[in-house]
């Protein structure tokens, strides 16, 4: 399975990665080598089922609010990037488009 | 007393005859850190005072007259990819640097209870995604066996610790073969539990089907001893299964046992360097009495693409989080679009994103059927023929790694390469099945090891059986500094 330059271009944009033409040249081509192998797969036949790879069936729990404790809170306020506050900060999720569009 | 090579079972009783302190053993292990791990490169960081202030804890609850646990006051090592409540934890990536863990891995909770000293965490390929540490952001581990060789991986940093005897004992996580394989390459022991036995709350996901922590250890013995302290249901693991303790007696010979050995994983053996070695360890078991059987696993030849598309696709989801914005760095505030972009594509290394790509490419439209849907369905194929197996036979024995530790760098250059590398381990995380490695001789001077596999929830078994083939290895001979 040979991957085009825009067939890599496209995975890295669904990706969210940013590469390099050199990456994407040079990813390109170990992809490909690598869907080639696991192409192999295409020779299988068709099983019963697919499984989901855990003996846990139905695992549920009370849908019930269970409170955060401080000392772990606090954990995860820290590691915020960029903070307001205690809030996280990030660039407006519609901040590229023009108003009104 | 010879420090550097105790067992926990060992130092347990030296520890209770009063020949030694915890304080003592810990102490040897930084010593042992701060002249060689310079050299090793195994951790990334260490706990001393905590390791210390856990050791005096254990030497005095002695003193009041109180018995010990078996991992109590024990020098353990654990993986960047597992949580710890207040310790940096980066999963060997740049892309948590600086990241502090905010709450702990459920094992490594269980760790700490049983009063285990913590010494510090070790390197690891990023994301778990190796079979020689190599990729690692941080730093190059090496083999204890020969500076110039890989550990293996991706939990290269902990087998090679144990190895070096700057642990006893340590937590690795195995996705593909990533406790056992290092843990070949560095003759030790390493154990990957039945998928579901131990929680993986709080480890780091890379492929959440596969995934499970384990340990690796100097002895089968001390390996069950870990694998006791940290298995068990977990409500916070919704994979995790309440399946009953891992319990196993020693036994003195292998009468009445039967091995199943996959003509699809040893045929052709003889020819590798390592065959001889392989075709000795099986006729060591047959002498101690097993029963040697040839057996078969048709799908065994599909199992590493079965991997390689799997492990990418869950993979591509998992580290979807990975962005910048809640955790670890961000590389840009010009636009959303812009801190995910830079940040991953900064921050993550080649084969972190190589396989995110793959694992994009199995599940997008178009090529979900061939490729991720087809590999689920062989799973299940490959499952059955493991049950099959296992109607027929008790235990399946195989090598752990078709060679033996290579230099760094070699293998670097072609991605297929390394994961060939993992043929004879990627198909017992497909079906969900414990194995475990053991060192069963040295070929050209470099450790060898021999797998066994077992049906679910078959851990007694693999004990059983391992700790009787240990000892007719006598692997402790060849051990570094004997």
């Amino acid at each position: 399975m040979k991957l085009s330059k825009q067939e890599v271009e496209h995975l890295a944009e669904l990706a969210h990665l940013r590469l390099t033409d050199e990456e994407t040249a040079r990813y390109g081509d170990q992809m490909s080598s690598i869907l080639e192998y696991v192409g192999k797969l295409q020779t299988i036949e068709a099983a019963a089922a697919a499984l989901s790879g855990t003996d846990a069936v139905n695992v549920l729990r009370e849908d019930k609010v269970e409170a955060c404790d401080q000392a772990t809170r606090d954990g995860i306020v820290k590691n915020f990037p960029k903070k307001n506050g205690d809030s996280l900060q990030v660039p407006a999720v519609f901040g590229d488009r023009p108003v009104g569009e | 007393m010879d420090l550097e090579n105790l067992t926990l079972t060992k130092a347990k009783a030296a520890i209770e005859a009063k020949e030694l302190s915890c304080l003592e053993l810990v102490d040897s292990c930084l010593k042992k850190i701060g002249a060689e791990d310079g050299g090793i490169g195994a951790y990334l960081e260490v706990y001393a005072d905590e390791a210390r202030h856990a050791a005096r804890k254990a030497d005095g609850k002695l003193a009041t007259g109180d018995a010990l646990g078996p991992l109590e006051g024990m020098p353990v090592a654990q993986k960047d990819n597992l949580l710890d409540s207040g310790h940096v934890v980066t999963a060997g990536s740049k892309i948590l640097e600086g990241y502090v863990s905010p709450y702990s891995a459920t094992a490594v909770s269980k760790l700490r209870e049983t009063g285990a000293a913590i010494v510090g965490r070790t390197n690891m390929d990023e994301f778990a995604m190796g079979s020689s540490t190599e990729s690692s952001a941080w730093k190059k581990t090496s083999n204890p066996w020969d500076l110039s060789r890989v550990p293996g991986g991706s939990s290269g940093g902990s087998a090679a610790a144990v190895a070096a005897g700057m642990c006893v004992a340590a937590l690795g996580s195995d996705t593909g073969g990533s406790i056992r394989q290092p843990a070949s390459l560095c003759g030790v022991v390493g154990l990957k539990p039945t998928y579901g036995r131990v929680s993986r709350y709080g480890l780091i996901a890379m492929a959440s089907s596969l995934d499970q922590i384990g340990p690796i250890a100097r002895t089968v013995e001390d390996a069950g001893l870990v694998l006791s302290a940290i298995e068990g249901h977990d409500r916070r693991d919704a994979t995790s299964v309440d399946a009953p303790a891992t319990a196993w007696k020693r036994r003195q010979d292998l009468k009445g046992v039967k091995i199943g050995l996959p003509k699809e994983y040893v045929e052709g053996i003889s020819e590798l360097p390592m065959g001889p070695a392989i075709e000795a360890a099986v006729k060591t078991l047959e002498d101690a009495g097993a029963e040697i059987r040839p057996i078969s696993l048709p799908h065994a030849p599909y199992a590493l693409a079965v991997y390689y598309v799997i492990m990418p696709a869950e993979v591509s989801s998992n580290l979807s989080r990975f962005d910048g914005i809640r955790f670890g760095k961000r590389e840009t505030d010009a636009s959303l679009k812009d801190i995910y972009f830079e940040t991953r594509g900064k921050r993550f290394g080649d084969e972190v994103r190589r396989r995110i790509m793959i694992g994009t490419f199995a599940l997008s439209a178009g090529y979900y059927d061939a490729y991720y849907r087809k590999a689920q369905e062989a799973r299940t194929l490959i499952a059955e023929d493991y049950a099959k197996a296992f109607d027929q036979v008790d235990l399946l024995v195989t090598p752990t790694s078709p060679v033996t530790a290579w230099k760094h760098g070699e293998m670097s250059a072609d991605p297929l390469a390394m994961y060939l590398a993992d043929v004879d381990t990627v198909s017992v995380n497909v079906a969900g099945l414990p194995a475990i490695s053991i060192p069963c001789g040295l070929v050209d001077g470099l450790p060898a090891g021999l797998q066994f596999i077992g049906p679910k929830w078959g851990e007694g078994k693999l004990l059983e059986v391992a700790d009787v083939a240990e000892r007719a290895f006598e692997f402790d001979r060849y051990r570094l500094g004997e």
